[in-house]
């Protein structure tokens, strides 16, 4: 059982990393726009348009 | 009629939506490419600036529609550039020296939109960067400094296009972005202890105890208060404060003996969580009692969640409005007298100066032209998007574009005072004022706090008389388990998500008591024009020499008025067409030269009396064909057309027959509405023979149908509906509705109308037409039936719980089930009822004859030849 002093801080660094990835990236506005990124993985991978295309 | 039926097959290139008969006939006969055919100019205009720009892929996406529909007509009110002082305030210099600017951007409708855009960087010389958040409609771009002219370029690039774009006040929407921000953190940070917390708190029920495993079990204890006391002091701390203010504002109200305000539903939250906490503090502390750590922290990550959910579809409808009403420039370029230019603000202008609006700006207040003259659009104010010529001595008003020329408008109202400064004051007011609906469940929740109270004092003494111990942590359980946040979640919650979901499909409510009266609604007004009808004369009949159409399409192309332009709309502008204009006459028509053919295109007498002797009857086929015509003209003009005539080389050649047709989906819509219960009427200024004839297509009864009123008329009617106790919902489109509109319970205002009568308006629908209006009655509906429901549920919840508590039934373990599974379940149950779901509505709607209609105006286009 005292092998939950060990697990138990270590699961709380975890969800401490955890909270500052998600703190971060709140900061960066990763959670602001939604529907945008969803549309625009069916363009082509440069963002370029191709002329050549049909 | 099998050509009808082909028709009927038609979709525009463009846009997607059925071609009418008369597009359909013009752009296949004159552009030759037979495959395509467009809805109305607008989109043809813009199918061709994509193709000559080589951006054809936009189709290959854009078939994936976001929002409503495609506005079928561009009409773009973009400034032609940004002022330097907006540069200077807004944009941000990047690290290699090019500049950032945020702009707001209008029309975005699908994924084809978004790739458009963001090709910015390939077709504006200097411009680095262009990313679009569609679901905001906010576009930053990024460009070389150095490249003064990029800022206009960019914005003329995005014109052409019919997006409109202007530049955001920065730091309105930093301040909206951080707030977000803060809130966002705050729910994902409350959810990460909340859940070690449970995760601890599992272990406790599951066996660990303090008799077993005394150190562990004491350890847990502390780790779980630790972890509460931060999500209790930095996760709800707003809630906190907020109950903190509402009960410091009651008690200042009772010593001034104003009787108790009601406690907003914060209160009793707030109190739930500190009892559960500071008890569980207590009980870890001497190692005696029930720890409620799981259950507080639970319930603070939930009704964080349901805040959060709620601001955010809120805020999203709210900013939306904002900056569609965006109209005014932050600059203004004032006068001296000693004829030095200078900058200003728009609040350091004052009447009495003179500022200069140069061409492509929009005016900064309301005033006289001083000097020069300008072809101004005042769509702003009357909806309409024809320039009309101004010069020394006219009134200008604030929000009016200068389409070309630079004028001096000696000012006589700034800012606040100017005609739309009072409405948008009118709408911060009304925006500031909290939903009547969200007061009553706030009353509701001082009410719940006083009942709670009773019955927790009540059970804690009945049963701290034979047990101190019990009654005190009776009292507790009854503190913590009952849940108000449910009750006074729900309403709000509901109206956010509502007013959100509606926004995404083009419905703009700017009010959340808008919802409510909606639901209530007893009758529904429609102003005839633009409302029922296209708005716009099209060419519905014709009859004669197909070519000659053309060629008169060629030369009304060359002319203003509505009428010409409708002729120019159905036959294609020719622009390959030498066209020569000789005379045009206002009210009469027009005479000139097509590809060296004299063409004559007017009213019938006018047309008869210029070609006078020049008629030449010599030929026997001709004369037949002139008796044809004027047979023609005889019957369109009973049918209450507007006749127009066209002659080639000195001789009849064709009749049109124009009228401003029903919208196709009219007659359905108005069929759902009297299915839902609310009696349709239409007050219109037109003539009674035109709304006579919509009024029989529609199948009203004649009373509930007036034509030929005045505004004031519209108001007197509106207000007598009114003040007779009926629930009244106004629809309309132009400036002289703006009046009615306000007076009505709700006022509903379609885009494309004035500026001013969606600024007068509750509701605002873009792009969506008259579904927009039966959408609008249904999901408030809708809405009001799921407000109900969950108060219902919290009411139910709460009741079963404090009587099980009191009944000393409720331990910790229950606690921590039961609390946060009602939040939750609330959130679900309010997210899973799809008011204004996106799924076509006209398939909720009762099948409706519609097909009449379109018969009806196909048999127009289908006459033909």
């Amino acid at each position: 059982m005292s092998i939950l002093f060990v697990l138990v801080p270590l699961a709380l660094i975890l969800a401490t990393v955890a909270v500052i990835g998600f703190i971060w990236a709140v900061g960066r506005g990763e959670f602001e726009d939604l529907e945008t990124p969803a549309v625009r993985v069916i363009f082509e991978d440069d963002g370029s348009f191709k002329q050549d295309q049909r | 009629m099998t050509k009808a039926n082909t028709l009927k097959e038609r979709e525009c290139a463009h846009c997607g939506e059925p071609v009418p008969a008369s597009m359909l006939e013009s752009s296949s006969a004159d552009t030759g490419d037979g495959a395509l055919c467009f809805c109305c100019v607008g989109c043809e205009a813009v199918y061709h600036a994509l193709h000559e720009a080589g951006f054809d892929d936009f189709y290959r996406f854009s078939a994936i529609p976001v929002g409503g529909r495609l506005q079928s007509k561009p009409s773009v009110t973009t400034p032609a550039t940004i002022p330097a002082q907006i540069l200077a305030k807004e944009a941000t210099v990047c690290e290699d020296g090019s500049l950032e600017l945020m702009l707001g951007v209008d029309g975005i409708h699908c994924a084809g939109c978004v790739w458009l855009i963001e090709q910015m960087p390939h077709a504006v010389e200097g411009v680095h960067v262009a990313r679009l958040d569609m679901g905001r409609g906010r576009l930053t771009v990024r460009w070389d400094a150095a490249r003064e002219e990029a800022p206009s370029e960019l914005l003329a690039w995005l014109g052409r296009f019919g997006y409109e774009a202007r530049p955001l006040d920065g730091s309105k929407i930093e301040g909206h972005d951080d707030s977000d921000r803060a809130m966002l953190r705050r729910v994902g940070v409350t959810w990460a202890l909340a859940g070690n917390v449970m995760l601890l708190s599992a272990a406790h029920y599951s066996g660990l105890d303090l008799e077993s495993a005394p150190t562990i079990a004491r350890a847990s204890h502390w780790l779980m208060l630790i972890l509460t006391t931060i999500a209790l002091f930095y996760g709800a701390d707003v809630i906190l404060r907020r109950a903190w203010a509402a009960v410091a504002a009651s008690a200042r109200a009772a010593l001034a003996g104003l009787g108790a305000a009601p406690l907003s539903v914060d209160v009793p939250l707030a109190l739930g969580m500190l009892i559960g906490w500071a008890s569980s503090a207590h009980a870890t502390i001497t190692g005696v009692g029930d720890i409620w750590l799981d259950s507080v922290a639970m319930l603070i990550a939930a009704v964080l969640s349901a805040r959060w959910v709620q601001v955010r579809a809120g805020r999203a409808a709210r900013q939306r409005a904002e900056q569609l009403l965006a109209i005014l420039p932050q600059v203004a370029r004032r006068l001296s007298p000693d004829g030095q230019v200078e900058e200003v603000n728009l609040d350091e202008l004052a009447p009495g100066e003179l500022v200069e609006v140069r061409a492509g700006e929009v005016c900064p207040a309301d005033g006289v032209i001083e000097y020069g003259e300008a072809a101004l659009q005042r769509g702003v104010m009357t909806g309409e998007s024809r320039l009309e010529p101004a010069s020394i001595g006219d009134m200008i008003e604030a929000g009016v574009l200068a389409a070309d020329g630079s004028i001096h408008v000696r000012v006589q109202a700034a800012g606040d005072a100017t005609r739309l400064g009072e409405l948008m004051a009118w709408i911060d007011e009304r925006g500031s004022k909290r939903a009547a609906l969200i007061q009553q469940a706030d009353r509701l929740g001082g009410w719940f706090v006083l009942a709670v109270l009773a019955v927790a004092a009540i059970a804690g003494i009945y049963w701290g008389m034979s047990d101190v111990t019990a009654g005190v942590s009776i009292a507790v359980a009854i503190l913590v388990v009952s849940c108000p946040c449910a009750l006074g979640m729900a309403t709000p919650l509901a109206l956010a998500l509502a007013t959100g979901r509606a926004a995404s499909r083009g419905i703009f409510i700017k009010h959340d008591d808008t919802l409510e009266a909606c639901a209530s609604a007893d009758v529904v007004i429609f102003d005839k024009t633009g409302t029922l009808t296209r708005g716009t004369p099209r060419v519905s009949e014709r009859f004669g020499d197909a070519r000659a159409m053309v060629l008169a399409g060629a030369l009304a192309a060359r002319s203003t008025h509505p009428i010409a332009r409708a002729i120019a709309d159905a036959f294609g502008q020719n622009h390959r067409a030498r066209v020569e204009v000789l005379e045009d006459r206002p009210g009469r028509g027009v005479r000139g030269i097509v590809d060296g053919e004299q063409v004559f295109v007017g009213r019938p007498e006018w047309v008869i009396d210029a070609l006078g002797g020049q008629a030449s009857m010599s030929v026997k086929e001709d004369a037949v064909r002139h008796d044809a015509i004027l047979a023609r003209c005889e019957d369109y003009k009973v049918a209450g057309s507007t006749v127009v005539m066209i002659a080639v080389e000195g001789r009849l050649a064709a009749v049109l027959g124009l009228e401003d047709a029903l919208r196709p989906e009219a007659f359905a819509i108005i069929e759902g509405i009297r299915a839902m219960g609310v009696r349709p009427m239409i007050l219109s200024g037109d003539h009674v023979g035109a709304v006579e004839a919509i009024r029989l297509q529609l199948g009203l009864p004649a009373e509930d149908v007036y034509a030929g009123l005045t505004p004031e008329d519209k108001l007197s009617i509106v207000d007598e509906l009114c003040d007779s106790g009926a629930h009244v919902v106004m629809v309309g489109d132009g400036v002289n509705d703006a009046a009615a509109l306000q007076r009505a319970h709700v006022g509903v205002a379609m885009s494309g109308g004035a500026h001013l009568a969606l600024a007068a308006a509750d509701v605002f629908l873009t792009g969506e037409g008259l579904r927009g209006v039966a959408s609008l009655l249904e999901g408030s509906r809708d809405v009001m039936t799921s407000v109900r429901r969950n108060i219902l549920y919290a009411l139910g919840y709460n009741v079963v719980g404090v009587t099980i508590a009191a009944l000393g039934g409720v331990t910790p373990l229950i606690a921590a089930i039961a609390m946060p599974a009602s939040s939750v379940v609330l959130l679900i149950m309010t997210l899973l009822h799809r008011t204004f779901d996106t799924s076509d509505t006209s398939a909720q709607l009762p099948a409706a004859p519609s097909s009449k209609i379109e018969d009806h105006a196909r048999a127009g286009g289908g006459a033909l030849l």
